[in-house]
């Protein structure tokens, strides 16, 4: 992925990853800092390229959005399952919403992309076919930093600052 | 949250999926990272590699607290691990057996020594969370039902299996017969469908194919370097490499090697072909050691993900060892016997054809009409025992063979028992009109039904 000189907003690159679907998981911690882990169903990038949008279950994901209205600190890695192409956002959470129309077209659209690249690798279309599809909230939070976490040689590296 | 056992989950630690850790800094900023594969280290522990020193590496140091995510490869099920750093290893069977795994992968995709295995950082888990709301519940009726694991073929008893391999090792009189006696017995008796032994030559840098099993030809003489590829790594490592679904390791692999190649970094080797099944899954090697000599490599492909778990590795260690040890009994006895029964010596045709044999001293190699036969110690031999042939011997033996300097056998460890058999087994293939005729224990004849014409070029 090529890396723009400290851009002040996320780049094409990332928005077209995001879009062409990827996994998405998502770590926060609580005041004793115990890192919590969870997935999103999906991403958005919104026209800003700042704001990043992840979708959770209703019914889970308590400790992540309890440490998102504690403490706010978030972080995110996003990979697309048939590249390994891999990249982790930091950022502070905005707000926690109900879905909109945009939310559900984004969601909907990340979602069938990666579910049709791990048909293609093996799992099986009844799994895909059982994956969460809600209801699900929305979790708006602004990035900061963009790290290249794709394995190889420039894994680790900052690609961005916004 | 469950009592830990993490045995319960083992499926999730085979590499399969791609698993989650999270951890935090000691300032409190989090950090979220794929990883390839947990290992499972006991019922309270796992590890995971390290590769090179990364923000994770950095924040267990300062906060040792982290919470992995992985899923159930058979039933899609998530789980968090609540984790707490203990210790990292540099050394030791843990350790080994990470970085064989790696190397494994890495050499097969031609990028040996460009990644290896810095520390095995090993947790202690907390706690174990079934995650909620990742799978809805399945509805009756709508889509068909998860695939459950293949079902293995029946798995006897093992020590009923045991006693089998035993059995048909000790009734073994030569080596040949010893390898295909338990390589069909791993068919038989666990499933086992496409396995070959490989033995590590005089050099001891190289190994060749003695026995296959279930791969149609049966691939004799086929060499691997150690070191090279998956089962050079096992030979190099000495250390089992067990790989669940090869598809996706070696995916990994050739994507790091893609991107490695375009930032213009270490020069890299081709992809090695897979040993035998082009389109194999799942991949088990054991090292065959006695005494802390490599003897060779016990060589095991399925077309299944998951073919192999933790259960095989351990059972088919001691089946290595058994047949290691016995490997080297055969190949270093050098007494003879007159073999039981009624002897068959092969008739010639009535109008014999006529083969062409040439011999380049060069490099001790055979061709025949034109087509390369063997070379080194097994073409020196041929030969020697063609021309003996054609002073009108028929009949030798082992020890007469290991006696003569000019084939230039090692004094000790001379493998000439697993060279006799790729010889004839090359034969075989190659030119059955000249066949190597057991006579007993370390006793053969030479029969030939055709007419030679010999050449011998430098």
């Amino acid at each position: 992925m090529a890396a723009p000189a400290s851009p002040a907003v996320l780049s094409d690159d990332i928005v077209r990853l995001v879009e062409s679907g990827v996994m998405v998981m998502v770590a926060t911690r609580d005041a004793n800092l115990t890192p919590e882990c969870s997935l999103s169903f999906g991403a958005r990038v919104h026209a800003d390229r700042q704001t990043v949008t992840l979708y959770f279950p209703e019914v889970a994901n308590d400790a992540t959005r309890a440490n998102l209205l504690a403490d706010g600190r978030v972080a995110v890695v996003m990979n697309r399952p048939r590249d390994e192409v891999t990249v982790q956002l930091k950022g502070e959470f905005l707000r926690l919403r109900p879905m909109d129309s945009d939310d559900l077209a984004a969601h909907t659209r990340c979602q069938q992309n990666v579910e049709a690249q791990l048909i293609s690798l093996g799992v099986p279309p009844a799994v895909c076919a059982r994956f969460n599809r809600g209801p699900l909230v929305a979790v708006d939070f602004r990035a900061r930093d963009v790290f290249n976490q794709t394995p190889g040689p420039d894994a680790g590296k900052r690609v961005a600052t916004l | 949250m469950r009592a830990v056992d993490l045995h319960a989950l083992a499926p999730c630690f085979e590499g399969v999926i791609p698993s989650t850790i999270a951890t935090c800094s000691a300032d409190g900023v989090p950090n979220v990272a794929m990883l390839s594969q947990v290992h499972l280290v006991d019922a309270t522990h796992v590890a995971l590699s390290r590769q090179f020193f990364n923000k994770t590496t950095r924040n267990f140091a300062e906060n040792p607290l982290a919470t992995v995510w992985v899923w159930n490869p058979l039933t899609f099920e998530t789980w968090r691990l609540r984790a707490r750093f203990e210790r990292s290893e540099t050394a030791g069977s843990l350790f080994e057996s990470m970085a064989a795994r790696i190397q494994a992968i890495a050499s097969h995709t031609g990028m040996a020594g460009v990644f290896r295995l810095i520390a095995s950082d090993v947790f202690e888990v907390l706690a174990v969370e079934r995650v909620e709301g990742v799978l809805m519940p399945p509805v009756p009726g709508s889509h068909a039902p998860l695939p459950a694991r293949p079902e293995p073929p029946e798995r006897r008893p093992e020590l009923w299996v045991l006693q089998r391999i035993s059995e048909r090792v000790n009734a073994a009189e030569e080596l040949d017969a010893l390898l295909d006696s338990v390589l069909q017995t791993l068919d038989e008796d666990l499933g086992l469908a496409h396995a070959s032994v490989l033995l590590a030559d005089e050099s001891g840098q190289k190994l060749f194919t003695v026995a296959s099993h279930g791969f149609g030809e049966s691939g004799a003489g086929a060499e691997v370097a150690f070191g090279e590829g998956l089962i050079g790594t096992v030979a190099k490592e000495r250390r089992p490499v067990r790989l669940s679904r090869l598809s996706d390791d070696l995916r990994a692999g050739r994507g790091v090697r893609d991107r490695v190649e375009k930032a213009g970094g270490a020069a890299l080797r081709p992809e090695i072909p897979l040993p035998g099944l082009p389109d194999a899954q799942s991949y088990l090697g054991l090292p065959l050691v006695v005494r802390n000599r490599l003897v060779g490599v016990l060589s095991l492909e399925a077309r299944d993900t998951l073919s192999f778990d933790a259960w095989h590795q351990d059972f088919l260690a001691i089946v290595a060892n058994q047949l290691a040890m016995d490997i080297e009994q055969l190949a270093s006895q050098d007494h003879e016997a007159p073999a039981p029964g009624a002897r068959v010596t092969a008739k010639p045709p009535a109008e014999p054809r006529t083969r062409r044999l040439c011999f380049y001293r060069s490099d001790d190699c055979v061709f025949v009409d034109d087509e390369y036969l063997i070379r080194n110690l097994p073409g020196r031999i041929l030969w020697k025992l063609l021309r003996a042939h054609q002073q009108g011997r028929t009949e030798f033996t082992n020890r007469e063979l290991r006696l003569d300097a000019s084939l230039g056998l090692p004094e000790l460890k001379d493998n000439l028992e697993s060279r006799l058999i790729l010889l004839r087994k090359r034969l075989e293939q190659k030119c059955p009109d000249i066949r190597l005729a057991r006579r007993g224990r370390g006793r053969f004849a030479l029969e030939l039904c055709c007419a030679v014409e010999f050449d011998e070029r430098p």
